[in-house]
């Protein structure tokens, strides 16, 4: 197995894997070494690492602009920290205690999307009502997303 | 401590006995939520699927996140050293 990760100071990278003989599978990532732009979901490259297995991963952060959702909208972008690690996918939102995994990128994103959405959902509650954790989340919730 | 790694159905089965989460939604995963008297602790916990894949760390430290427990803590849940009442405990000590 093998990889290449190809990076600039620009705005590109690129992972080729190679799964075995007979599968090969080409990632393509749009990544930036700079600040986002808040109007676009380019994807900003963290850091490649291995985990002790032989095998190397790379994570990046995935910055998301809308919700899908008509009763919701973004004040600002949300940053999904994405990795790739074995075969997989993996997404999460630390301050919000979700995560996603899937085989691919857009798979997780969406699942997130809908995470967010049942926990906005899930959180119209009174502070009284909510524990120490579940009123931290209900407030970077609160700065980040406009309920319409 | 370092997470064990346990196939999802175990973990599921532990949580769902141990933890007792409220169920709210059963998609793609069950979501539950965790509350004691009443008071939402922890409003969004993905429990996982009932099958014999392997639960990596990486997503058991998330996992361990939304139950509001370290890795000791974690894989004691898992492997039956650490009861419900136990984990309730210590969310009363932690989360109040």
């Amino acid at each position: 197995m093998w990889y290449n990760l190809l990076t600039n100071k620009t705005d590109a990278s690129s992972v080729t894997r190679n799964h075995g003989k007979s599968k090969a599978v080409t990632i393509r990532i749009r990544v930036s070494t700079g600040s986002a732009d808040e109007s676009s979901n380019q994807a900003i490259f963290l850091s490649s690492f291995t985990d002790g297995q032989n095998s190397e991963k790379f994570q990046y952060y995935r910055p998301i602009n809308n919700l899908y959702n008509p009763g919701y909208s973004l004040k600002k972008p949300l940053y999904i920290t994405c990795q790739f690690i074995g075969d997989e996918f993996f997404g999460f939102v630390d301050e919000l205690d979700i995560y996603a995994y899937g085989n691919s990128e857009p798979e997780v994103i969406s699942e997130i999307h809908e995470d967010i959405s049942n926990i906005l959902y899930l959180l119209h509650h009174p502070d009284g009502e909510l524990g120490r954790k579940a009123k931290k989340i209900k407030k970077f919730l609160s700065s980040l997303v406009d309920i319409k | 401590m370092a997470f064990k790694v346990y196939p999802e159905k175990v973990i599921r089965k532990q949580i769902l006995a141990k933890v007792k989460p409220t169920v709210k939604n059963k998609g793609k995963h069950t979501i539950g939520q965790i509350i004691i008297d009443s008071v939402i602790i922890s409003p969004y916990l993905k429990i996982p699927n009932n099958h014999k894949d392997e639960f990596h760390i990486h997503k058991a430290k998330k996992l361990a996140q939304a139950l509001c427990i370290d890795s000791h803590m974690y894989n004691g849940l898992i492997d039956c050293n650490v009861k419900g009442n136990d984990y309730y405990q210590h969310l009363r000590d932690t989360q109040f």
